[in-house]
């Protein structure tokens, strides 16, 4: 597997979760679609924000994956990457992108997104909607856990940036 | 990284009456003061904070030209910081020329410059200055941690452990430096120092629900029946002191799941 495919939703709402946050590392998943599995691209479809406080620690790593994995079964989706952003950064958009399509076939395979976009589209959702304070709407699973009625599945965030393009 | 500011709590008084010449008559009568909260003061919202606090402080200035009362030095410094965290350096170094203006060789003003100088990346002058402040006065604490986050920020997380250790030998009894070194810990994965430095603040703050649920997490990452055990007390005693603790239902449910 070479190639890593996102869609404008997930990127941005990568994106979004790291200027949220520059000042701590983030973390999420990637979701890919169920229906379309290909060993040699994986197309990433979705980015679920999970956690921008202590990272490393199990116990609601482990609740938001098997939260996860039950909100994918219901919408035809597999649990397909995860992508860390590093505190501290210059760029918010050195995000670091584990993806696998299959992993008892394929081993995982890391990719480093740069700034250099191939779509001009992504580029300009991505910079209306930072200059917007969008990213003050998203919600990732450490505010589902101080505020239960926050949804980390994001659907007005996935509204705007349907908009946005 | 900040080692958490005071916040202060005002009224709002009279801002809108007994304006009366000469300037004097408004020194004893008229308070300006604004209610901050924790909340508006969070990072989330302080694009807000800085925009809505610098307009009330241009105001605030020209209210009370001759009026010295201390809260208006304290909005000062917290716009500072605000305004720092918004990339706002014009705001910033404003703020800060009132400051050094009503305290001059203030060492709190000094470690506010210090605060300047990192933000423009400047970490050895920076330092300089943090060492002057410490040789001045061996008990200042703000400069040595100003030192250690300087560390933090240009990812050198191992150092700064070693530093935090050292502060911490002299300050023992600084439990926002044990947060932070618990911090440090859980991203380097050493979760049993990481668990020795809650228990510090555990013992400080025994009524704190969210110190006794991140020992319970930390606990269950490492893992063990003995651990999870402690994991399981934990979770139990957080959701005792605060029964709406999410994280304490969720860490309880999937202890008891194993």
């Amino acid at each position: 597997m070479s190639i890593v495919k996102l869609t404008v939703q997930a990127y941005t709402k990568m994106v979004l979760h790291a200027a949220k946050y520059p000042h701590r590392a983030v973390c999420g998943l990637l979701l890919g679609d169920k229906r379309a599995p290909d060993l040699e691209r994986v197309s990433l479809v979705d980015a679920v924000p999970l956690f921008h406080v202590a990272l490393p620690l199990a116990p609601m790593l482990e609740v938001a994956l098997t939260q996860l994995d039950i909100w994918c079964k219901e919408h035809d989706l597999v649990i397909a990457g995860y992508y860390q952003v590093n505190e501290n950064q210059i760029s918010i958009f050195r995000v670091i992108v584990l993806a696998c399509c299959d992993h008892e076939r394929v081993p995982w395979k890391c990719k480093l997104l740069s700034q250099n976009c191939h779509l001009c589209l992504v580029q300009t959702a991505r910079g209306a909607l930072i200059r917007s304070g969008a990213y003050l709407e998203l919600s990732d699973f450490d505010n589902h856990l101080d505020d239960l009625r926050r949804d980390w599945a994001n659907d007005h965030v996935n509204r705007m940036i349907l908009d946005s393009c | 990284m900040r080692f958490g500011r005071q916040m202060k709590k005002f009224r709002h008084s009279g801002l809108e009456c007994k304006w009366s010449p000469p300037f004097r008559s408004i020194l004893g009568s008229v308070v300006v003061v604004v209610c901050v909260s924790r909340t508006a003061m969070c990072i989330r919202n302080k694009s807000c904070v800085v925009s809505d606090i610098s307009h009330l402080c241009y105001f605030v200035q020209k209210i009370l030209m001759f009026s010295y009362s201390p809260p208006v030095w304290i909005i000062h410094e917290q716009v500072f910081v605000a305004a720092l965290d918004c990339s706002r350096l014009d705001l910033a170094t404003l703020c800060l020329k009132q400051l050094r203006k009503q305290f001059t060789g203030s060492h709190r003003v000094r470690r506010l410059e210090g605060m300047r100088l990192e933000f423009m990346e400047k970490y050895e002058e920076a330092n300089l200055l943090y060492d002057k402040i410490i040789q001045e006065d061996e008990a200042n604490t703000a400069a040595r941690k100003r030192k250690i986050a300087i560390l933090k920020a240009q990812g050198r997380p191992i150092d700064a452990i070693r530093e935090l250790n050292d502060y911490l030998k002299i300050f023992v009894a600084d439990h926002e430096a044990w947060q932070e070194l618990a911090d440090l810990y859980i991203g380097e994965l050493d979760y049993s120092k990481a668990a020795f430095c809650l228990e510090e603040v555990m013992m400080a703050y025994p009524y704190n629900h969210l110190y006794c649920q991140k020992y319970a997490e930390v606990k269950y990452t490492q893992g063990g029946l003995d651990n999870m055990e402690l994991a399981r007390k934990y979770f139990a005693q957080a959701l005792r002191l605060n029964s709406t603790n999410m994280r304490a239902l969720f860490g309880l449910y999937m202890v008891r799941l194993l």
